[in-house]
């Protein structure tokens, strides 16, 4: 509602893909183009994401933005203040999928607030799952791009993110040391290889358990 | 008996009960039901069936239909899409100025035809890695020149390149990357990648979000650093071909 009571229309965009796909350079183009357009616009970022600067975020081209790192959305309404939080006519939400509020703060905002909400995030994580709730946004959005990156094997459009090192947890902040964007085809053969590896290595420590148990007992 | 049943009075009764793939099908089985097929009647049979509105213009046959119901049918019931026309540009009225920039100094410079940069990289040089040599021989349109003289890069400064294309025929320029960063070096694939969106014309309003990347090919120096062998430019977000490619070309912002 605006202040004469009359109901402004809020949007909700979406810009997924793997790592290095561009999303932020994305949602910052976004973000200056509502600028230009004369709109009052904030930026949010998980403070998980340590990678580069805390407050601003950073596009490919060297285009930095200001934004506001914090733990959860609920949060930064909490520290822009309500006054503030009115003026907004845009939010954009840098690196999504590490906020556990992000579909009822991003469904309040636009439903109730009559924000545009410019989201941009990961779709899935290393194992291809949905990674947060970035997916959950997918029926109450306006609009969903899916950005690709390009294989890392073989230069084809990448649309996955294959992790590098045997980590299993899902938040892994890390950059290109750590993960890589491939193609379907090198996804699943990087998987191949992942789950035989893991095979023989689990048969070597089996075959190496059944010699120490042989090796005591007929000690 | 056989000839009794293909007589062209129970042929005429059955064309009229059949649908168009079936209708062409029996175009193919001879000279005779092709010519007897090809009537008008069935097909603006089936262009009723399908479009009875099409059929209710008063007196004159409906726009379209002047080539015939036939062609107007299939024209209109085609699956596949047209194959792209040959586009208006080619590679022979364009150029390339390509900008490279270390800590904001210029490390390479050049003008490139853009038969040169369509012909590719076709000796790989010794001394690259085996993704590397895969990605040049594979088929896919790929737009790559040889560096010459190699030049070197430390990724933890700023390297920025401009890439702007000249076209003969009408003595104008387009931006295809405007001072991008290599913001994402492919460790295993020896490569750094940049890449910007791309201005079209006015003409295209509905055209938007497509990407020119430009890739600096990589190998190992001597004292373990890396040289710059090679630059690679393409459109995979939307141009996967040479012809597609042109037409992407040709729909920038001419300046």
């Amino acid at each position: 509602m605006d202040d004469l009571g009359v109901y402004t229309s809020g949007e909700i965009h979406l810009i997924l893909g793997p790592m290095f796909a561009g999303k932020t350079t994305a949602l910052i183009r976004k973000m200056q183009a509502e600028i230009q357009m004369g709109r009052r616009v904030v930026l949010v970022k998980s403070d998980k994401d340590t990678r580069y600067a805390l407050n601003s975020v950073v596009s490919h081209d060297g285009a930095k933005m200001p934004c506001w790192a914090v733990a959860d959305l609920a949060s930064f309404k909490d520290k822009l203040g309500e006054e503030a939080y009115k003026q907004l006519d845009v939010i954009g939400i840098d690196e999504a999928q590490f906020f556990k509020d992000l579909y009822s703060f991003c469904q309040v905002a636009a439903d109730k607030d009559g924000k545009t909400v410019i989201v941009a995030g990961l779709d899935g994580d290393y194992l291809r799952k949905s990674f947060g709730s970035t997916l959950e946004l997918i029926p109450i959005a306006n609009s969903v791009v899916k950005l690709t990156s390009r294989c890392e094997l073989c230069g084809k459009a990448a649309s996955f993110t294959f992790r590098k090192t045997g980590e299993t947890k899902t938040e892994v902040v890390g950059g290109a040391d750590i993960y890589m964007p491939v193609c379907r085809r090198h996804y699943v053969n990087g998987q191949i290889v992942i789950d035989a590896t893991k095979a023989v290595l689990e048969s070597q420590q089996v075959q190496y358990d059944t010699c120490v148990q042989a090796t005591t007992t007929s000690g | 008996m056989a000839e009794g049943w293909c007589s062209e009075e129970v042929l005429k009764g059955v064309f009229p009960l059949m649908n168009g793939v079936d209708l062409a099908s029996c175009m193919c089985v001879c000279t005779r039901w092709r010519d007897l097929a090809k009537d008008d009647f069935f097909w603006k049979n089936l262009c009723s069936r399908r479009w009875p509105s099409i059929c209710k213009t008063k007196g004159s046959p409906p726009i379209g239909a002047s080539r015939g119901y036939h062609k107007l049918y299939t024209s209109l019931c085609k699956p596949q899409r047209s194959p792209l026309p040959a586009p208006r540009l080619s590679f022979d009225d364009i150029e390339f100025y390509v900008d490279i920039w270390l800590n904001d100094k210029s490390v390479y410079s050049d003008v490139v035809p853009g038969t040169l940069l369509q012909s590719g990289i076709i000796n790989p040089p010794p001394g690259i890695c085996d993704i590397m040599r895969d990605h040049l021989r594979s088929l896919t349109c790929k737009m790559t020149i040889p560096v010459s003289p190699r030049f070197r890069v430390v990724f933890s400064e700023s390297i920025h390149v401009s890439l702007l294309v000249g076209r003969r025929d009408s003595d104008k320029v387009a931006c295809i990357i405007n001072k991008s960063g290599f913001d994402y070096v492919d460790g295993p694939a020896y490569r750094a990648l940049a890449y910007d969106y791309l201005q079209f014309s006015p003409s295209y309003p509905f055209v938007s979000e497509i990407r020119a990347w430009f890739a600096l090919l990589l190998v190992d120096a001597q004292d373990g650093k890396m040289d710059v062998f090679g630059i690679e430019v393409d459109f995979c977000d939307a141009a996967n071909s040479d012809n597609e490619v042109l037409w992407l070309l040709d729909m920038l912002d001419w300046k």
